[in-house]
């Protein structure tokens, strides 16, 4: 479900934010943009900064091509990347049950999405729910939720858009004490304290049963003077309608690249012969101090190339992120290069990850409350331990084999160790392995140095009992 | 003739898998060659290892296990045939375990000869990468002139034709030893073909049958040292009349 909402404004990104709707029409701008819809507002931007961009057919050669926003978005989107390890509990049918229920609920891609949601657009929340006595999870963006806190922050009032009704806007109210739907002509309509409340789908009555609102917010940041931060990643996206303004312009430039302009000058100028311009034309141009000479486009094309890669390169470093990742080469990268070239955005991703283990606690939390006002009886432990694994760059066999025979040398470590660790095996598997594999190189070296020939089919052939 | 041409279309099988399995090998040892200058820091001092490693790539490719195999088991096939072909010329006889014995010598003599068909091949690699290392050849230049070195090894080049010789050696000496200590004597037998040696020709056509002596200076001739398809052959004096040949005074070829 996709905001209806329409925007429009002679600035994409610079709206001044002066209410709820001003916020939704910024955030309805960059979630169009995170799903690769983001043509309009290039064309907006290109009428805004090249009146002439319709005379010169600009505007039939946007390039959107590179979404700049969503791949630094997506690469830095990285919590859930290498898989997350939930503890529920000691016992391992109520550890199973608990997996189960996360995995059926798809808790792994929501939270997925959430991140990406967050890096995005700042703030997101997730939302709780009951459907047919199972557990439901939604996510909930900037530009379909209005929020009222109090002086701390925490939620008071949660709205939610589910959508258009004739000339009206369905939403979803949450209060601690009521669940409603209302139907308002526009956003900003929808905190009157006149508006009527209805019953939401599916439910008898208005009253919140839980006693409490059932949103978990996520923030990707300290948030002390205000719920939703509006401002952070501008940069990223008016870099994006840049990028493509410049692109724009690069496609227009292309089709002057291979040929190049004549310019004739003079005093007193009297005719210019041979307009219709081929190879084997030869230009006669008359007058006083006349000269020809040709205007090369080529190093225009070359330059506004150059600070298109400039302003990736920028942007990539601002975020963290490696310009390799902007460029196609047939150098990998492995492991201790690797790890260095990833060292900033793996710092970032790790202060994610801190923060997401506080928002899977936040999470149980809530499931397990609505459990429990509910009778639901389905969250069967008490708490959960949340742990993401540490990154792991691939290294070359042959550079690990290395290391390993360089700590056996040093003696800090030896091959039945190596042998666990690769292989899970305990101590007597591995020394058996490893006793086994000794045997069987030694017997292959015995065939190198002394081939062994058999007797007895010898014997048996030329008829004698050996 | 005294079954001659079955034991050699028996000895033709088994070279023609052997060289099936040597063509295999000789592609594995060159991967195996070209993998060892990836994973290597190629220097001076290691390449004066490059014989052990191309000696443990002939291992690994399966080099002794096919000449094991040649000289250990294929080879097993002919003994049968060479007594009853010793039969067709009116001799009978069997092997005792000393003949046992002298036979497993003679293998083992006769594998050794492909292991020291190896090691000169390292050595010969080894010597030429010691000096493209004191040459500034860059590694690459290095695997491609040690693939091209190797391919002019007689390893590669010739061991099929070791082979051909090995196996006509013990089935000459399987024959010889058969035949001890009996009364005969001996026949030079074989195909006469657009390939058969002058020399061959020309005993073939003498048809005469030697003595013990006699037999060791034509076995021993070096105009018939490799891959000759003849073989000379025990048979009684009565046999040897009986099929028209006449007594040698010593061979004029």
């Amino acid at each position: 479900m996709g905001s209806q909402l329409t925007a429009t404004s002679n600035n994409t990104v610079n709206i001044p934010m002066s209410s709820d709707t001003d916020r939704i029409k910024k955030f309805t701008y960059r979630n169009n943009m995170l799903n690769d819809n983001f043509y309009s507002q290039v064309e907006t931007e290109l009428n805004n900064v090249y009146s002439k961009s319709m005379e010169l057919g600009l505007l039939s050669q946007i390039d959107d091509t590179n979404n700049l926003f969503r791949m630094v978005t997506e690469e830095i989107s990285k919590v859930y990347d290498n898989g997350v390890t939930r503890t529920f509990d000691e016992n391992e049918i109520i550890q199973e049950d608990m997996t189960t229920l996360y995995q059926d609920i798809g808790l792994d891609d929501i939270l997925t999405q959430s991140n990406i949601y967050m890096n995005a657009f700042n703030d997101c929340l997730l939302q709780v729910g009951v459907k047919d006595g199972n557990f439901t999870v939604k996510l909930r963006r900037p530009d379909n939720t209005i929020v009222v806190t109090n002086d701390d922050l925490e939620l008071e009032e949660v709205y939610v858009y589910v959508g258009d009704n004739d000339n009206s806007q369905t939403w979803y109210g949450y209060t601690t004490e009521e669940m409603f739907k209302i139907e308002v002509a526009r956003a900003e309509d929808v905190l009157k304290k006149d508006n009527t409340k209805f019953t939401q789908d599916g439910t008898e009555s208005t009253d919140n049963k839980l006693g409490f609102i059932p949103f978990v917010s996520i923030h990707n940041g300290f948030r002390d003077d205000t719920f939703w931060q509006m401002y952070k990643g501008d940069d990223l996206v008016k870099g994006t309608i840049q990028v493509a303004i410049k692109l724009t312009f690069l496609n227009h430039l292309i089709k002057m690249q291979s040929f190049k302009q004549l310019v004739a000058t003079g005093s007193n100028l009297q005719q210019l012969d041979g307009a219709v311009i081929d190879p084997q034309t030869i230009l006669f141009l008359e007058g006083q101090d006349t000269n020809i000479t040709t205007l090369d486009l080529e190093s225009n094309y070359k330059a506004l190339w150059e600070t298109i890669q400039s302003i990736n390169n920028n942007i990539a470093l601002n975020y963290k992120i490696s310009p390799n990742m902007f460029r196609m080469s047939g150098d990998i990268a492995s492991g201790f290069a690797l790890k260095m070239e990833n060292i900033r955005l793996d710092g970032f991703i790790g202060k994610q990850q801190i923060r997401y283990i506080g928002v899977e606690t936040r999470l149980f939390n809530m499931l397990k409350s609505v459990d429990d006002v509910l009778k639901l009886g389905i969250i069967k432990s008490d708490k959960v331990s949340v742990t993401f694994p540490i990154n792991q760059y691939p290294v070359l066999e042959s550079d690990e084999l290395d290391n390993q025979e360089k700590e056996i040398n040093l003696g800090l470590t030896n091959a039945v160790n190596i042998l666990m660790e690769d292989k899970g095996l305990t101590e007597d598997e591995a020394i058996e392995e490893y006793n086994e594999n000794i045997k069987y190189r030694n017997n292959s070296n015995d065939m190198v140095n002394k081939p062994t020939l058999t007797e007895t089919g010898t014997a048996e052939a030329m008829g004698i009992k050996a | 003739m005294l079954g001659q041409e079955d034991q050699q279309k028996e000895i033709e099988a088994i070279i023609k898998t052997f060289d099936g399995d040597m063509a295999r090998i000789i592609l594995e040892v060159e991967k195996l060659m070209a993998r060892w200058f990836l994973t290597t820091n190629v220097t001076s001092l290691t390449s004066l290892e490059f014989n052990l490693a191309f000696e443990k790539a002939l291992a690994d490719s399966g080099y002794y296990t096919a000449v094991n195999k040649m000289v250990g088991e294929d080879f097993n096939a002919l003994f049968p045939m060479i007594k009853e072909g010793l039969e067709l010329g009116g001799v009978f006889s069997t092997y005792s375990t000393d003949d046992l014995a002298r036979i497993m010598a003679l293998k083992a003599v006769e594998v050794n000869k492909f292991s020291v068909l190896a090691s000169t091949a390292g050595t010969t690699l080894r010597d030429n990468l010691y000096k493209y290392t004191l040459s500034d050849y860059t590694i690459e230049d290095m695997a491609k002139q040690i693939a091209i070195d190797f391919k002019g090894t007689n390893l590669s080049r010739h061991s099929t034709t070791l082979a051909n010789t090995v196996v006509g050696e013990m089935q000459q000496s399987s024959l010889d030893l058969l035949a001890e200590g009996l009364d005969g004597v001996y026949l030079y037998v074989g195909v006469n073909d657009s390939v058969t040696r002058d020399y061959c020709k020309c005993i073939l056509k003498e048809k005469e049958y030697y003595n013990s002596t006699q037999k060791n200076q034509v076995a021993s001739d070096k105009r018939r040292q490799y891959n000759c398809r003849h073989r000379l052959r025990f048979v009684t004096e009565e046999y040897a009349k009986e099929q028209g040949y006449k007594k040698s005074n010593g061979t004029n070829c």
